[in-house]
């Protein structure tokens, strides 16, 4: 089913080209993203059920003005469709106050060239099996609470599960004299949090799902369900690993955090501009083992970070990061590829209509390769099967990388021997880490279940994965 | 929006009791690359959001089912009277035990703080200037220690906001309070003999005091050039570990989640008022933690939570003992349990030992990580070293690379606190803690 488009957005859309219209008589560049994105949040446990709007939700505006030496921004949410004139008025007083604060700062200032555009006039509206509005409130609430109750009769170490289903249309405009944009579409996600107790200690495990989808997701926490309680069960009986090295396999979402964290932060060209990638010593030379393609692009897979245009106006690509091992180029958000010279990939994004646009990952994966998972656990004499991550960091001055993961089934004689790890701090040297990959499987997944900050701040939603990976890491 | 929003309220069937938390936010942010800038950024937001409360009864008990929706100034009446009644239907399946929304200070009535009012909080010097005249002297404090020379600032992100923010309900709950938030996002770098090194921080503030920002950003600089000359962190198995500055706060976090009301009700934790919250036999110091309302210069500081509770200082954990359980309303009723409110600032009692006491003998001290993480649940705790120092009776010698993890039940009856104490954002506690047994995995 078709995704529609935003009535808000195309109820200001006239407005926002009039403001375009008669600012641009001021400054030399002037953009507006107008977005408009909601959703719903829905959550059963054993003690509650909640119901709020999407975290991610958000409407507003923001304009972006060349002033002759670099851009500025102004943003707010509170634009009446009858208020063009009034509101033109405040964005121009706002932006001259702006500047005017800026007069006595005691630094330079750094130019920007005014961002040349091709006349282009697109939209987009993604589809999804069920839309949100076609199911009820009340509906996907007992949906949700049943498979609690099932969850719940499954082990008798479970003190709770929780179950959550969030859906969210993200609607978008970006306006300039030259493009018209506007997209329209729905992700969703949901997880199965089983808690456990044994001892008086506390566990928990989980199963997310995501992707380009409506309600129908929540038809994968039903076949899931089993899974997830067992997967609990496993960590009651876990060790810590003994510090070290090791040959591992990494699942999908593992391979998908090093690809995020390991290179995908790594190649985020504002960190070209700031001096702080060491990928910019490293382009077109060998970074990686030759079985290892790297991706990243709105276009280059189908998942929460597919999109038509970015939040600068600039199309959606898919960027080759890493060819067999050899570092291609990165990702680029507007501004940093006027300052560098090179071309936008259109990877621009904010958290929402109020942050600044950076050079942000959208989806992030190794390509796959030809071995098997069997093959790949044969190969091991000791070593681990890494599952389900929890959080990483990125350190692209120094190529640091923090991953930290849930648990890992132990291999030994090129068998799994039952035994549980949990949890696992990967650390390591990014170039030492991909070298080191051996073996890639043919089959991959993609999971956009978390979301990713720059720094400690700035979270969009973004999804990362790959293949089963065999290399050599640090263990934690 | 918020008078025609309370007068929708009033006359929706159903909405047995309503929320409304208006916040209007005025920001600017300035972005540096090196000493110059690189953009800057204004903004006014208005943020309404309302939760629609619907009471009804089954098998004899009752409940309270609730729905929060995101009310926006751009929404017209109709689309707010769609909203609050399409919440109030989605309200009757949410089906929580019942809890009670809470009263204006002073007028609360059995089990509340009768006659009690929230805490003053005092006026942040940000509020006696517009927004835009704070540039100037905080980019001078920013770029005041970046003296050139093999180190200096990357980059930085400074941001400044004001926001104002009124919490109404159903009982007669009326607050308002203005608030200001600060953000620096600094990266120092430091060009190295082996290879340039950096260091990432994020300061938080809600007053302009002289010098915070300058002596942070010295002190990076001077991190910077350890970090610099840093070797591979050696493999520990079993190590004294001392954690200094921000990581302390997040260590402190296990507890502050074991003894929320919150983790109680809903199984996470087992703690209960009176139980010693490290262990029967504490060999190191006992942990006393406090939340404030205030805490000077942390941007959380508030006189009411986001229920309008008024909040006052309230002693959690004293002497290593549960004294009493915290966090909103709903859930200290939930438990029987004297309400609290959701406070966000969190005080330790430092120890009595100087830290270089605790630094005595060998083992690593750790003052940045990649990403420092306990869990609230489990107690497990780590992260990836970005700077350490390997100690023995006569060197100490920096360390990156390599990481730290344990778990705060297997160490905790054998913390020692610092005598010497920080004050960051919402913390305030030890400057530096030492852990026993904790593990090492080296760089190398």
């Amino acid at each position: 089913m078709k995704v529609s488009g935003s009535p808000y957005l195309k109820e200001r859309k006239g407005l926002l080209k009039q403001i375009i219209e008669k600012l641009s008589s001021e400054f030399s560049y002037v953009s507006i993203l107008a977005t408009d994105v909601s959703g719903k949040r829905y959550q059963v446990q054993k003690n509650g059920t909640s119901l709020l709007d999407s975290g991610w939700g958000e409407r507003g505006i923001v304009v972006r003005v060349h002033d002759g030496l670099n851009y500025t921004e102004y943003f707010f949410n509170d634009l009446p469709p009858q208020g063009g004139e009034e509101m033109l008025e405040e964005i121009r007083r706002r932006l001259k106050d702006a500047q005017a604060s800026l007069k006595n700062l005691p630094v330079g200032v750094n130019s920007y060239p005014v961002a040349g555009e091709e006349r282009i006039r697109k939209s987009w509206f993604g589809e999804v099996e069920i839309l949100p509005e076609k199911v009820s409130p009340e509906e996907k609430i007992q949906i949700l609470f049943r498979l609690k109750e099932r969850a719940l009769s499954l082990s008798s170490f479970l003190v709770d599960v929780r179950v959550v289903y969030e859906e969210v249309q993200v609607a978008k405009i970006f306006l300039s004299a030259a493009k018209e944009l506007e997209q329209s579409y729905i992700w969703s996600q949901a997880y199965l949090i089983p808690i456990l107790r044994k001892d008086n200690r506390t566990w928990y495990f989980f199963k997310s799902f995501s992707g380009l989808k409506g309600v129908e997701i929540i038809a994968e926490l039903e076949s899931a369900l089993e899974d997830a309680i067992r997967g609990g069960e496993l960590l009651l009986e876990a060790d810590r690993v003994e510090p070290g090295k090791y040959e591992v396999i990494c699942s999908p979402d593992i391979a998908g955090l090093i690809a995020h964290e390991a290179f995908g932060h790594g190649v985020e060209m504002d960190m070209f501009v700031k001096n702080r990638a060491r990928a910019v010593e490293y382009l077109n030379k060998q970074v990686a083992s030759p079985l290892v393609t790297m991706h990243d692009g709105a276009r280059a897979a189908e998942h929460v970070s597919s999109y038509l245009f970015d939040d600068e106006g600039t199309l959606g690509t898919d960027t080759v990061i890493i060819e067999n091992g050899i570092l291609k180029g990165g990702i680029s958000d507007l501004l940093s590829s006027l300052r560098l010279g090179t071309h936008p990939t259109g990877n621009g994004k904010r958290e929402s209509f109020e942050r600044k646009a950076y050079a942000r990952m959208t989806n992030t994966f190794f390509a796959p390769g030809e071995d098997t998972l069997e093959e790949m656990i044969a190969s091991i004499r000791h070593g681990y099967l890494l599952e389900r991550y929890q959080s990483g960091m990125e350190d692209p001055k120094n190529w640091g990388i923090q991953c930290v993961i849930l648990y890992g089934r132990e291999i030994k004689d090129g068998r799994l021997t039952g035994k549980i790890i949990s949890p696992i701090i990967m650390t390591g040297y990014v170039p030492e880490l991909l070298k080191s990959i051996t073996m890639v499987s043919g089959d991959m997944s993609l999971s956009g279940s978390g979301m990713c900050g720059k720094g400690h701040k700035e979270y969009v939603k973004t999804s990362s994965g790959g293949p089963y990976l065999k290399a050599v890491a640090r263990l934690g | 929006m918020v008078e025609i929003l309370k007068e929708i309220l009033d006359k929706t069937e159903g909405a047995d009791a309503w929320k409304i938390i208006d916040q209007e936010t005025e920001g600017r942010e300035l972005f540096f690359v090196r000493r110059s800038l690189d953009m800057s950024r204004a903004g006014k937001v208005r943020r309404i959001s309302v939760t629609v409360y619907h009471d009804f009864q089954e098998g004899g008990r009752r409940y309270r089912g609730s729905v929060t929706a995101r009310i926006q100034p751009t929404h017209t009446r109709e689309e707010v009277k769609r909203i609050v009644k399409e919440s109030v239907f989605a309200a009757g399946f949410v089906k929580n035990e019942y809890y009670p929304l809470p009263e204006p200070a002073g007028e609360r009535g059995a089990g509340f703080q009768k006659g009690s009012q929230s805490a003053k909080i005092p006026v942040s010097l940000f509020s006696s200037r517009p927004l835009g005249d704070w540039l100037e002297p905080l980019t001078e404090e920013v770029f005041k220690e970046d003296t050139g020379g093999t180190g200096g600032i990357n980059s930085a992100e400074l941001f400044l906001n004001e926001v104002r923010t009124r919490i109404l309900n159903s009982s007669g709950v009326d607050g308002q309070y203005s608030s200001y938030k600060g953000l620096l996002e600094l990266i120092t770098e430091w060009k190295g003999e082996r290879e340039d090194v950096e260091l990432y921080k994020e300061i938080l503030f809600s007053d302009f005091l002289p010098k915070l920002i300058s002596e942070e950003v010295k002190k990076q600089l001077s991190l910077s050039r350890d970090r610099s000359l840093a070797g591979p962190t050696p493999s520990l198995k079993s190590s004294t570990v001392l954690l200094t500055g921000d990581p302390v706060s997040e260590f402190f976090q296990y507890y502050l989640s074991q003894s929320s009301a919150k983790s109680v009700y809903e199984q996470l934790s087992t703690l209960k008022p009176g139980e010693p919250v490290q262990g029967d036999n504490i060999k190191g110091d006992a942990l006393s933690l406090k939340l404030l309302p205030y805490l000077p210069n942390s941007p959380l500081s508030a006189p009411y939570d986001e229920d309008g509770f008024s909040l006052l200082p309230v002693s959690i954990i004293e002497e290593g003992v549960l004294k009493r359980y915290w966090g909103p309303i709903r859930f200290t009723h939930y438990l029987g349990s004297e309400p609290t409110g959701n406070l966000k600032n969190v005080t330790v009692l430092p120890g009595d030992r100087p830290a270089s006491e605790l630094r005595a003998g060998s083992g690593l001290e750790v003052v940045s990580f990649s990403d420092f993480q306990c869990d609230p649940i489990t107690g497990d705790f780590g992260g990836e070293i970005r700077l350490g120092y390997c100690t023995d009776r006569k060197d100490r010698l920096p360390v990156t690379g390599g990481s730290v993890s344990g778990n705060v039940r297997d160490i905790q009856q054998e913390l020692y606190f610092s005598r010497e104490v920080q004050s960051a954002a919402s913390f305030s506690g030890p400057e530096t803690i030492r852990l026993s047994n904790v593990r090492v995995t080296g760089a190398g």
